[in-house]
């Protein structure tokens, strides 16, 4: 596995991580109304994140053999549309999040404003997850890389 | 390329600043529901996106070569990154004045999608004049 498609893991699992958090401060919050309560039950989503930074540090910085190169053409080319593709994706989601609403709720409609947060947790959120798994699909999802 | 980006660049400033004055003016003649209207002269930036009917590409002639392609790639990644911190901040900056709990018109959203796409593309078009040095040589 390169460099590459360890990064697009990683971000995968970045998303995935974010995901449950999200929710599990939600729920905390919004039904339940309580704060967890100990060390590991507040503050088991920051030592989550960190293990995975550093974890990723390790990982990617660590080569197959010390001859490997960081990335080559074919790499480039794979995340160059993976960007690509990751930018159309976040373009269709923010006019999604954006258009929408204003047309329910009319011109007199209001919305709060922890919604904007949301939208812009999301655009990011988006934005990695459809670069990530266009990586993952563009290298077939083995170590290997695609079929030739 | 350059053309095209000094036409965006142009036509972008324009309509920023004919929809202040006219912002400006209606507020202080009719008051906040049709002082929007003065937006409208937005519309003015679209004239950029004429770009490659007004330049056409003469036939026969090379006009884009590998470096024009990278200066193109990079100009499009900081397009991106401007519209992300043009969406970053205008979404933190209410929560952070009116608080969690505080509310804004649902029409600011669709004004968010306008200025994250205007940005985009004067961010693309300033990038693009920046790596060409701003002048009409290559």
């Amino acid at each position: 596995m390169n460099k590459t498609q360890k990064s697009a893991w990683f971000g995968l699992l970045s998303y995935l991580l974010t995901v449950a958090i999200i929710v599990y401060l939600g729920v905390r919050f919004f039904v339940l109304k309580s704060l967890p309560q100990g060390f590991l039950g507040r503050g088991w989503p920051i030592i989550a994140v960190y293990g995975l930074v550093v974890a990723s540090i390790v990982l990617i910085r660590r080569k197959q053999s010390p001859a490997e190169p960081d990335s080559d053409e074919r790499d480039e080319l794979i995340k160059k549309r993976a960007g690509q593709i990751s930018f159309v994706s976040v373009w269709l989601l923010l006019a999604i999040a954006t258009l929408i609403p204003a047309l329910i709720l009319g011109e007199a409609g209001s919305i709060p404003v922890y919604l904007l947060t949301l939208i812009n947790v999301g655009v990011f959120l988006t934005a990695m997850l459809v670069y990530s798994v266009a990586v993952l699909v563009q290298y077939g999802r083995r170590s290997k890389g695609e079929k030739s | 390329m350059q053309k095209m980006a000094w036409l965006f660049v142009i036509t972008t400033v324009l309509a920023v600043v004919a929809s202040a004055v006219a912002v400006v003016w209606l507020y202080a003649e009719f008051g906040m529901p049709k002082a929007v209207a003065g937006l409208a002269f937005m519309g003015i930036a679209g004239i950029g996106g004429l770009g490659p009917l007004i330049f056409k590409k003469e036939s026969g002639k090379v006009i884009c070569d590998e470096r024009d392609r990278l200066i193109n790639r990079r100009a499009a990644l900081a397009g991106f990154g401007t519209a992300y911190m043009f969406v970053g901040a205008v979404c933190m900056v209410p929560f952070f004045v009116l608080g969690p709990l505080g509310s804004i018109s649902v029409t600011w959203l669709p004004m968010i999608f306008m200025g994250a796409g205007i940005c985009t593309f004067f961010a693309h078009s300033v990038a693009i004049l920046l790596q060409y040095g701003w002048g009409g040589e290559k």
